[in-house]
């Protein structure tokens, strides 16, 4: 069976991302029903997943995107070979 | 393999193409601060934005050759990341995508673990049950930067497409060019070093 290690240390990851095959899920399935200390290390794990998603994305200013934007279009325009406006 | 594209993707694309200037703003509007977040995670805050200008100028450098096998997200992110691996061999952090890391690196500690297998100790109860009560301490975001800054390059990497920037597994076997197998491990590793960190910081207030 299933230990905790091994599930910590080889599963975890794989179960949280649906990458296991069905016999290895319903083994991570069964150890959960039965490990506390698992199923609070897996909802942690999971917490640990969304971080990064949730992690703000800065808000460039207006200017920022305008000027960067006016430099790609500039750039876009030497390339193609037509003279500066 | 293609992944399916917007439509308003494929005709900003044929606007970008013919020159006109409102595409590239919304271009920029669309993306600029999703590939500020990816290089800041990729490199550090410090170089983030130069990087982040650099990976624009190249895409547009390369606009033509642009097939649209991948999403143009996709496309840009995997500019961003070369630009990014170009810096980080200059400051002589070398890059071996196809090295997962040996050993235990990267796995839990296992004084965690009894002899059987059992967890040795209960693990810590959290006070903060979700990703935005943990993003909203300050000293956290300096945490996560710090461990982001501590991966190694081919961890780092894989977490930040996967996890920030949301691309399925078989989109990074394609940007970084390393199997499947090799990005699940690398994966694990990475949020396992994250967990380590978020648990000392839920334990001691510092990490």
């Amino acid at each position: 069976m299933l230990t905790c290690r091994e599930l910590v240390q080889s599963r975890a990851s794989d179960y949280l991302d649906s990458q296991l095959n069905w016999r290895a899920r319903a083994g991570v399935r069964f150890h959960l029903l039965i490990c506390h200390h698992c199923r609070r290390f897996m909802q942690q794990l999971a917490l640990v997943r969304g971080l990064l998603a949730d992690w703000p994305e800065p808000a460039p200013g207006e200017t920022e995107l305008s000027s960067l934007a006016e430099r790609l279009y500039r750039e876009h325009r030497h390339r193609a070979g037509h003279p500066p406006e | 393999m293609t992944h399916p594209k917007p439509a308003d993707e494929t005709e900003l694309l044929v606007r970008l193409r013919a020159g006109e200037s409102a595409a590239f703003e919304e271009l920029v509007r669309q993306y600029h601060g999703a590939m500020k977040r990816a290089a800041a995670a990729l490199i550090g805050e410090a170089q983030a934005e130069e990087a982040a200008q650099e990976a624009w100028l190249s895409a547009i450098r390369n606009l033509p050759k642009f097939e649209g096998r991948s999403t143009l997200k996709t496309w840009l992110f995997s500019i961003l990341l070369n630009e990014a691996r170009g810096r980080l061999r200059k400051a002589k952090r070398e890059v071996r995508l196809e090295d997962s890391g040996s050993g235990e690196e990267g796995l839990l500690d296992p004084d965690r673990f009894a002899g059987d297998g059992h967890w040795a100790q209960e693990p810590l109860l959290w006070h903060d049950q979700s990703p935005e009560a943990l993003l909203s301490h300050e000293d956290f975001l300096r945490c996560l930067e710090m461990v982001l800054d501590s991966l190694p390059e081919n961890q780092r990497s894989v977490l930040t497409l996967r996890e920030y920037q949301g691309l399925e597994v078989e989109q990074i076997c394609n940007i970084l060019s390393i199997s499947a197998s090799n990005i699940r491990v690398l994966l694990h590793r990475a949020r396992t070093r994250v967990y380590a960190m978020v648990d000392r910081f839920e334990e001691t207030g510092t990490c």
